[in-house]
């Protein structure tokens, strides 16, 4: 079993790292800042496609506030439009099973979730008219992860000292020139695998024995398909990535465990590429591959010592499953194959531990965003240690820098915590929760870190679909999203506008393997510590007195 | 304001509509029976999906693993017990004994519920232990209901039901 699943592993990290250095050279070039960037002739069809719609590409200075201001407008359109028609679903067109209505705190949580690149879901899938599935869902599956990227890519063109760049042509480029592009390929292969893509309703057939059994279908494959490839993670069905439909085999099973960890692989040799440094890209992708090497065996060992078939399905055996669980919550996609909260507790600890870390690779842009700030913690704590100024990429990092990072920090275990422990004090919280003793406390926790981390998977026994979990969750989801993102904007601001220090070689290099340790040292320690001891009280606890 | 507009609307025609149109369009000139979700006929009408677990419960046919929801309803879910959940280990000692062969104790995918409350599967191991009991219902030697199963495993140690189940109707007409 061990060779085994060894031999998968390794084979699904070489395919996905090589076509991961492939992607993110091309989006270092392609997204290079336009004075340096190569025009192919894809470049010229988005230059003329973006005039048409009254954008000036060479126009790519957008100061940190504006890049900011012009994201926070095209999120609050798609807030507004997907909200009212999720509210509005059973009077629209394309709704051949009759959905009705959604109310206003699921729609409201579902439009946030959805938006913030997590697909927490409160509502089962089969819930949805194919209209909200695949036009407002299916949009914003696209739209979510292309946020957080445009964010990464003006954060990596600052620290080269670079324009930021103009943000509606990063959005609809990376949309045009990459999400699309992949979709379409995966997307049709899913379809040859198996996955359906139709938009006839419902179909009841005879069973064998007599009775009339409903078949939920739908345009599937267009929405798993991106669901992983920008690490949204929604599910089509309630069951996810578990429902045959979605996942009907191994292979498609390998397609989105590869599809989920290509674009936050590739970042890191996208940033190597940009700010002219391919090394120290590569550093930041080792460090990772390194945690998500050691998580992922992790999660191997708890399953495969524990054998069991509940809340799995036997087509993907212990192995895919341990794949794809690791993987989904590293990459924090939230897709699921199988029923994370009967998973054995070890299982769990590994989830919260991904997510919480949220730098084993993280989601689509997110994630590379949170390796820089730990970056940055690192070269603070090390200034600190030998009492030089600290320095990143020439510049100096200061009070400024330093105050937003800690808030950028701490945002997180805020929301995760402070969550949590409101949840269970308040009645409406505890009454969700659907299992006894330790694992309770584990639902609670789970919730809040994936609705933080924008992960969006679940230990789905706990019972939120109600105005309490919709709305306490949403704040967990809305501001642990949009702070990190404009933080991470407005350090780079800040640090553009300084003169570079000149580099010599007493400077504090950020590209050897000691400061991969340093920064390896980082991520554990002030990542990990926070959460200790109510990982401690969760999953730790369940497993003692299993 | 008007670029942020424009984006927006074009960017959902593209992604919205676009995108899924053409994907629709391919699946359903390539491989249309998959794209309709892969059901199967016989006669001339739909008896189920060979990816969706429909319940059986007579004597005559294999049956699937125990299933969270209603499957002839269509909504799909897990069970969502904790492995430290007592009544997990309450609900796997009832199927054992509701549905034990000659007191063996059955395989782990008899008595737990699937992630989808779909699972197509059962194991080779627990559809043998199903064997004795279509073998007498349908008057067939055992030998003959276990040749079918490994035919229909190939090389996997799982076996769809449902094809197996429409294998044991072929094979007897």
């Amino acid at each position: 079993m061990w060779t085994q699943f060894m031999i998968q592993f390794w084979i699904l990290l070489v395919i996905a790292l090589c076509a991961a250095v492939l992607l993110g050279r091309y989006i270092g070039v392609y997204f290079a800042p336009v004075a340096e960037r190569r025009v192919d002739k894809i470049g010229k069809v988005e230059r003329r496609l973006l005039l048409l719609l009254g954008v000036d590409e060479k126009k790519h200075d957008q100061s940190w506030v504006g890049y900011s201001k012009s994201l926070l407008l095209v999120n609050m359109f798609f807030f507004i439009g997907g909200y009212l028609l999720l509210r509005f679903q059973g009077s629209l067109p394309l709704n051949p099973n009759g959905a009705v209505n959604l109310d206003w705190s699921t729609a409201l949580h579902t439009t946030i979730s959805f938006m913030t690149n997590t697909d927490q879901q409160h509502y089962s899938g089969e819930a949805l008219s194919y209209l909200s599935q695949t036009f407002v869902l299916g949009t914003m599956l696209f739209v979510a992860p292309t946020m957080a990227f445009t964010v990464c890519i003006a954060v990596i063109r600052g620290l080269a000292n670079k324009p930021l760049g103009n943000f509606y042509a990063d959005f609809f480029r990376f949309i045009f020139r990459i999400l699309l592009p992949i979709s379409f390929v995966f997307g049709l292969a899913m379809i040859l695998l198996g996955v359906p893509q139709t938009f006839g309703g419902a179909v009841s057939v005879t069973t064998l024995e007599g009775a009339k059994q409903l078949i939920y279908r739908g345009p599937v494959a267009a929405f798993e398909v991106i669901k992983q490839l920008g690490n949204n993670g929604g599910g089509f069905f309630g069951a996810n990535g578990a429902h045959p439909f979605e996942n009907p085999n191994q292979f498609v099973n390998f397609i989105q465990m590869f599809l989920m960890l290509l674009i936050p692989m590739s970042l890191p040799i996208a940033y190597g590429k940009i700010i002219g440094s391919a090394k120290q890209g590569r550093l930041f992708l080792s460090v990772m591959t390194l945690l998500f090497i050691m998580m992922t065996v992790g999660m191997a060992g708890s399953l495969l010592a524990n054998p069991t078939a509940h809340g799995q399905e036997l087509r993907f055996g212990q192995i895919g499953t341990a794949l794809y669980s690791s993987i989904t919550t590293a990459a924090e996609t939230g897709a699921v194959n199988a029923m994370h909260d009967s998973l054995h507790p070890l299982a769990g600890l590994i989830q919260l531990g991904n997510m919480m870390l949220n730098v084993v690779y993280g989601g689509a842009g997110a994630g590379f965003l949170n390796v820089l700030l730990y970056a940055f913690v690192a070269v603070f704590l090390t200034g600190l240690l030998i009492g030089r100024t600290p320095t990143f990429l020439g510049k100096k990092i200061e009070t400024f820098e330093v105050k937003m990072i800690a808030i950028a920090l701490l945002v997180p275990p805020f929301l995760i915590l402070v969550g949590t422990a409101i949840s269970m004090y308040v009645a409406p919280g505890v009454a969700g929760i659907s299992n006894p003793g330790y694992h309770g406390l584990s639902q609670v926790l789970y919730e809040f870190t994936s609705a933080t981390a924008n992960n969006g998977s679940g230990f789905e026994g706990l019972g939120d679909a109600n105005v309490y979990w919709n709305v306490s969750t949403s704040f967990a989801l809305f501001f642990g999203r949009y702070i990190p993102l404009i933080l991470m904007l407005a350090i780079v601001g800040s640090l553009k506008a300084k003169q570079s220090v000149p580099q010599d070689e007493f400077s504090f290099k950020t590209d050897t393997p000691l400061f991969g340790t340093v920064f390896l040292g980082t991520v554990v320690l002030v990542g990990a510590l926070t959460f200790l001891p109510v990982l401690v009280l969760g999953p730790v606890a369940d497993w003692l007195t299993m | 304001m008007k670029q942020a507009i424009r984006v927006t609307v074009f960017v959902t025609a593209l992604c919205g509509i676009v995108f899924p149109a053409l994907l629709t369009l391919f699946g359903q000139l390539l491989v249309p029976d998959k794209a309709e979700g892969s059901l199967v006929q016989e006669n001339g009408k739909f008896i189920g999906s060979e990816l969706i677990a429909q319940p059986f419960t007579s004597k005559q046919y294999f049956h699937g693993r125990p299933s969270a929801v209603d499957q002839l309803a269509g909504a799909s879910a897990g069970d969502n017990l904790a492995a430290s959940n007592p009544e997990l280990g309450t609900k796997m000692a009832e199927l054992q004994k509701q549905n034990q062969v000659d007191g063996a104790s059955l395989p782990d995918d008899a008595l737990v519920t699937s992630g989808s409350g779909f699972d197509p599967h059962i194991s080779v191991d627990y559809a043998l232990v199903q064997a004795k009991r279509i073998a007498t219902a349908r008057d067939l030697s055992r030998e003959e209901v276990r040749k079918l199963i490994t035919k229909e495993a190939e090389t996997h140690d799982y076996v769809n039901v449902l094809r197996l189940n429409l294998a044991l109707d072929r094979s007897k007409s």
